[in-house]
């Protein structure tokens, strides 16, 4: 009788202690939520410009309405620095996502634009891969996103559960959910897109500044190809001589071969007209300083890139004033007015 | 009975089978580059032309269309790819001919093809566009539709390195190449095509090509694209 006393006391303590147990878990503020399916999504799709290539989006991390909602509320949000900035800080809509001058008094940024059409990234190439694979480096490496942090806000916490089905959010989620916002910052409602369309006409001036710009006279598309305006690789194209900085030794850092001295990615064109600072090193402030300096400014190196043999073999390109000015107004073509004020790519907060 | 098996033997000789065609399958191209007898390196100024030019090749992408399939210099098939080759990057040097339908069982003897893009079919924006080939077009203030090779590099000039950019394009200058190679057809078309560019044959026969004093950039001039487009006929070899 005893001993049945005592086996029935045991299981009711083990049962009020079960109770405690689980009241406890439920006074945890960061509650493991039990569903771990993430919810369905709603498939989005990435515009594409006139005669663009399908852009580059992976089979694990395809467009959705709710993901792209989910990386623009972070590209707008600081949290993912330690020092009150955001992707936005750098990347400006009303400025193409760019912003002027230089970041760290050492080159101009980059602007985030039609990146879904890219595979190597930097100035100096040293990131490859998918948009991705650099908003990996950007979360664990440039702003060395404070996890911690993420995961003790609650609305993030329960946005990446719903989502991804994650319990607790790494660096992964944020670089996917970023990718996909930035997947979607297309530009393909410039005057040039436009004409493509035959929904524009060019005044005479951005007719010969077209003319330039694709034949031998100004030889420009060799690495600006069409449409997407950057081939995505890295040229010398005879900016130094002597590279004194090491800054402007490009993927030489990244490959220690010779033949990659002062090599640096073709920047896109959309917006160009928009940025006050170009090349890698911002050294040019001015589309006419530019200009210039293919016309007559190249040095002859060894590695100058072939194509940039015409130029530099025959005394520069040769422009006149007149021609120079029409360049100008065709590159101005590539300003995205819809691009830098629609909405959809406002800052939601 | 003897009538009869004259009569029923005749009959045999007469019905006459008609070839076999390609059921399924696909011909493999193979295609790998030397200059003059040495394999072709990239990146390394060490390859003398015909002019005596030292020279490197750092870019070598092209299209190959149109290929067709010779017996005894009759054309036997026709096979409409286009294949876009990047020398960098392998796996593009080794391509599928699957467009086989009604080939003949057999053996043939040689092979034609355009080193570019079939006549008309050299429209800008014709093909697919892709990331890998974005850069290929030809721009239409040039004549539109699409680079067929780009053969790029640095050549020492006279103790110091230089550029050269020989680029083809436009229908005046299609470089219709071909090679006499054994290409073996079954019925499930496991042929194989085996070729070899030498990138020296395009600066010899019929024309040698100096650096010096024929140009660096053939883009847009007229009398270097020729000299380019006959001299391509024979870059290949067949293996």
């Amino acid at each position: 009788m005893k001993q049945k006393f005592v086996l029935t006391a045991l299981f009711v303590a083990l049962f009020v202690l079960s109770f405690v147990f689980s009241c406890k878990k439920n006074a945890d503020p960061d509650p493991v939520i039990a569903n771990d399916t993430p919810a369905a999504l709603t498939p989005d799709t990435i515009l594409t410009p006139l005669y663009f290539p399908p852009p580059i989006i992976p089979d694990d991390n395809k467009p959705s309405k709710e993901l792209v909602q989910l990386g623009r509320q972070l590209y707008y949000d600081p949290i993912l620095s330690n020092n009150g900035r955001s992707c936005a800080s750098c990347h400006v809509q009303s400025l193409g996502f760019t912003v002027p001058g230089l970041y760290n008094n050492d080159m101009p940024v980059l602007p985030h634009v039609n990146l879904a059409w890219y595979n190597n990234f930097m100035w100096d190439g040293s990131k490859q891969g998918t948009l991705e694979d650099i908003m990996m480096f950007e979360v664990k490496d440039f702003f060395a996103t404070d996890l911690a942090k993420v995961n003790q806000s609650m609305t993030y916490k329960l946005l990446f559960k719903k989502y991804y089905g994650v319990n607790t959010i790494t660096y992964k989620e944020l670089a996917y959910a970023l990718a996909q916002f930035i997947r979607t910052l297309v530009s393909a409602n410039t005057k040039y897109d436009l004409s493509l369309k035959g929904l524009y006409k060019r005044s005479p001036d951005e007719q010969r500044g077209l003319e330039i710009f694709f034949t031998e006279k100004g030889d420009c598309f060799h690495c600006h190809v069409n449409p997407v305006t950057t081939d995505n690789l890295l040229h010398n194209t005879g900016l130094d001589s002597i590279f004194s900085k090491e800054s402007d030794k490009g993927y030489y850092l990244i490959s220690g071969l010779p033949s990659d001295l002062g090599k640096f990615r073709t920047p896109n064109l959309r917006n160009v007209a928009l940025r006050n600072r170009f090349m890698h090193d911002g050294r040019f402030s001015s589309l006419e300083e530019v200009i210039d300096f293919y016309d007559h400014g190249m040095h002859k190196v060894n590695n100058l890139d072939p194509v940039m043999s015409l130029p530099a073999k025959n005394n520069g390109l040769q422009l006149n004033a007149i021609e120079k000015k029409q360049l100008i107004a065709f590159l101005k073509t590539f300003t995205d007015s819809t691009f830098i004020s629609s909405p959809k790519y406002a800052n939601p907060y | 009975m003897l009538i009869c098996l004259t009569i029923a033997f005749a009959g045999c000789r007469k019905k006459e089978v008609p070839p076999a065609t390609v059921v399924s399958g696909k011909i493999t191209v193979n295609i790998d580059y030397v200059a003059g007898n040495r394999p072709l390196i990239l990146d390394t100024v060490t390859f003398t032309n015909k002019t005596g030019n030292i020279y490197s090749v750092t870019t070598l992408h092209y299209y190959l269309s149109g290929f067709r399939f010779y017996k005894n210099n009759e054309l036997q098939h026709y096979c409409s790819k286009i294949a876009y080759v990047d020398a960098r990057i392998p796996g593009t040097s080794h391509f599928e001919l699957t467009e086989l339908s009604g080939m003949k069982v057999g053996t043939y003897d040689s092979v034609s093809f355009y080193i570019g893009i079939e006549p008309a079919l050299n429209t800008t924006n014709s093909l697919p566009a892709s990331l890998e080939n974005i850069g290929m077009g030809w721009p239409d203030a040039m004549g539109g539709g699409y680079h067929f090779l780009k053969l790029e590099g640095h050549w020492n000039d006279g103790g110091t390195v230089s550029g050269y950019a020989m680029h083809l394009g436009t229908n005046n200058y299609q470089v219709k190449a071909g090679v006499a190679c054994k290409v073996v057809v079954d019925k499930v078309a496991n042929g194989q095509l085996n070729m070899t560019m030498n990138i020296n044959e395009w600066y010899t026969n019929p024309y040698d090509y100096n650096f010096s004093t024929d140009g660096l950039f053939s883009m847009g001039v007229a009398t270097l694209m020729q000299k380019l487009t006959e001299n391509g006929a024979d870059v290949f070899r067949g293996k």
